[in-house]
């Protein structure tokens, strides 16, 4: 504890007691000024009073003044310092007495004289005792003149008394010295428990307002089930009030679903449930999800449980509205996949047969036109494939399960083999091949996409060189996919991974222009990112897929 | 005096007539020869293959469409395979669709086999030849 605030607190203590001391000061002055008033100067003995009680009014008035006003710990030294003052103003006067009021020639007068004073130094010895400075100063302000007195008197029994009122005063110091260090203490232990139970409530308050103010709902419970304290985001999910809550038997609930899981913690296990819940007074019911653990004593002893509880209707709603509309959206994909092909497919065939049965009477430029039309029927339906494969990411297909990535690539390579083959392309393969949890379909795609791009997009003339490098790089799965082929401008990059998107012609590279797309939706899909590096056209160009595939918890966008 | 050889006799389910046309014309592309009845949808066909073999010859083997009105290809595979005068017969699909959902389904009902009507008919002819080596007896049907 700062000095600054045990001397505040000793001011107090003392300032406490002045009054009183004040009081009886002053009558023992009015006794020993009348006791003395006929062996003593009239005269002298009504001044010494007189003195005696102005100051004793002036520290009155100093108690007065810091009773109206406790002052804070700085200005507490300040007015330490003026009490002292005051102390050692009163000592002075009640040590003058010890001359002024001495009677040479009447014992007995100077026995009460001596009596009185050293009475004093005991009673203020002890209402100074907070301060040690206060208490020494006017012991020995109060004694030493009556011992210096006594010693001028030079009788053997004066020398004696003398002797003895020093030793009194030394005894009287020590003595003063063992209570202020008592005080001290006690007051530093008073002010440290002060100061280690505010923290405690400030702490307490702390983790009042965070319950209270959580945004999940938290209760305790008994071993009997009755709960003993709820925060308000429980009532609100319970559509109730906490003065409700608390208290109430949960056994006596009329929806009891979850009673088995608290029971559960009861008998020292943690717990968690996830259901529909009924309100106790109120009846709308939604969904919920309560976490719950063993509350025990400091034996050990279980006590009852604390339980933390979510609202999750809303996210129960959407994942409802979820599979609603992916069922929708699936019907809606068939519905391309069959009835939109159906009348193409005529279009296609019936064009062709058309051109079959009229194969002699067609010139070059009509078989063209045939071919045009037919064409266009069939890249139609190439696109509807492509839309309806697309749309299918992340929604239909395999779960994600542990695949060896090593695995992926050789099946990609050998449905690609014939491509490479008929490209005389090189493809090196470098790196490290991790496990990764993933839809193993969707990889595939990935990676054959990839490769496949890398061999078509190649320069006549010009040996594709491919090289495919894979690194895991704490829970990322990175692959890097380097041809040296036709290359990207960099205004083009941007379009790249768009559907439909084609930077070529169709002329000089076949394809629905949605390989790519699909790229960047598997890799959205399992919470990663592509994207390309050029140095421009003819520069051959540099893939980049970085998915965190390779950690253990992890959702990889499962919506089915 | 002996028998005449008796024709192999198809039963298509297939509710587009252009659709039909189109099989028909790929298996005479193929110099398949074979009776071919064709039934618009599953309740026709269901209601062919029901009739006394006097007044509908029984199928060797059933070509079926999956999306048709009334009742569709599943359900009728579904009442074929479940009718025990029936469910010897071979059935077929041939179908637009490729999706992965039908051909499980097919299969699981009892299909002996799954083919996707192709875009063009030169794969169409392919697919018939195929479907016409794998279903139908070689020499007796092929001219």
């Amino acid at each position: 504890m700062s000095a600054a605030a045990i001397q505040s607190v000793q001011m107090r203590q003392m300032m406490d007691a002045s009054n009183m001391s004040l009081v009886i000061s002053t009558l023992l002055a009015a006794i020993l000024a009348f006791m003395q008033r006929d062996v003593i100067d009239t005269a002298v003995v009504i001044a010494w009073f007189a003195t005696i009680v102005s100051v004793n009014f002036a520290r009155a008035a100093l108690v007065m003044a810091y009773r109206r006003a406790p002052a804070d710990d700085a200005a507490a030294h300040v007015r330490l310092v003026k009490f002292r003052l005051g102390v050692l103003a009163a000592g002075m006067v009640w040590g003058s007495a010890g001359f002024l009021l001495f009677p040479a020639h009447h014992p007995q007068h100077q026995m009460f004289l001596i009596f009185m004073l050293t009475g004093l130094t005991a009673g203020g010895v002890i209402s100074y005792s907070a301060d040690l400075y206060s208490g020494v100063v006017f012991s020995v302000s109060v004694i030493a003149p009556l011992a210096a007195r006594l010693l001028v008197a030079g009788d053997s029994s004066s020398l004696a008394m003398s002797m003895g009122a020093i030793l009194y005063l030394v005894f009287m110091v020590m003595s003063l010295k063992h209570i202020n260090r008592n005080i001290y203490e006690n007051i530093d232990l008073r002010l440290e428990a002060c100061a280690r139970e505010k923290s405690i409530r400030a702490s307490e308050e702390r983790y009042r307002l965070l319950l209270s103010h959580s945004p999940v709902g938290i209760f305790h419970y008994d071993t009997q089930l009755a709960v003993t304290y709820c925060n308000d985001r429980f009532a609100d999910i319970l559509h109730d009030s906490t003065e409700q809550i608390i208290g109430l038997n949960m056994n006596l609930l009329k929806d009891q679903s979850a009673l088995p899981t608290l029971r559960k913690t009861l008998e020292g296990e943690n717990a968690y449930y996830e259901g529909r819940y009924s309100v106790t007074f109120d009846d709308p019911s939604g969904w919920a999800a309560m976490t719950c653990a063993p509350s025990r004593d400091d034996q050990g002893e279980i006590i009852g449980g604390i339980a933390i509880v979510q609202d999750i209707t809303e996210r129960k709603q959407a994942e409802a509205e979820l599979l609603r509309s992916n069922i929708e959206l699936e019907q809606f994909s068939y519905a391309v996949s069959h009835d939109m092909r159906q009348p193409l497919r005529m279009i296609s065939s019936y064009m062709q047969l058309l051109e079959k049965s009229l194969a002699g009477q067609l010139d070059h430029e009509q078989r063209n036109y045939f071919n045009f039309a037919i064409d266009g029927a069939k890249r139609i339906d190439q696109m509807l494939v492509a839309l309806l494969e697309y749309s299918r990411i992340g929604r239909l297909g395999e779960p994600p399960a542990w695949i060896d990535s090593r695995s992926v690539l050789d099946e990609a390579l050998l449905f690609l083999q014939p491509a490479i083959f008929e490209a005389q392309a090189r493809v090196d393969i470098a790196g490290v091949w991790p496990r990764m949890l993933a839809r193993r379909d969707e990889m595939l795609r990935l990676i054959q996409n990839l490769i496949g791009n890398a061999v078509k997009y190649r320069v006549a003339g010009r040996v594709p060189e491919i090289s495919v490098c894979s690194a895991a790089v704490r829970h990322e799965w990175q692959l890097c996919i380097t041809d040296n082929g036709v290359g990207i401008a960099p205004e083009h990059i941007k379009q790249l991974f768009q559907v439909f998107r084609r930077l070529h012609s169709r002329d000089a590279y076949e394809g629905t222009g949605i390989g790519l797309a699909l790229c960047r939706k598997i890799a959205e899909h399992h919470q990663g990112r592509i994207w390309v590096e050029s140095a421009g056209d003819g520069q051959g160009c540099k893939f980049y897929v970085a998915l965190p595939v390779l950690r253990c918890h992890q959702s990889t966008g499962e919506t089915r | 005096m002996s028998a005449t050889p008796r024709r192999f006799v198809i039963l298509l389910i297939e509710d587009e007539k252009t659709d039909a046309y189109l099989v028909k014309w790929a298996m005479e592309e193929n110099r398949i020869l074979a009776d071919l009845h064709h039934a618009f949808d599953g309740c026709e066909a269901l209601e062919f293959l029901r009739k006394p073999e006097s007044d509908a010859p029984r199928p060797d083997l059933i070509l079926l469409d999956l999306n048709m009105p009334r009742m569709g290809g599943l359900e009728c595979l579904a009442a074929i395979k479940q009718d025990t005068a029936l469910r010897d017969i071979p059935v077929v699909v041939l179908s637009t669709s490729y999706a992965e959902s039908d051909v499980v389904a097919s299969r699981n009902l009892g299909a002996a086999d799954y083919f996707t009507k192709p875009m063009d008919i030169h794969q169409l002819v392919e697919t018939i030849h195929i479907l016409g080596k794998r279903w139908i007896t070689p020499g007796e049907q092929h001219a």
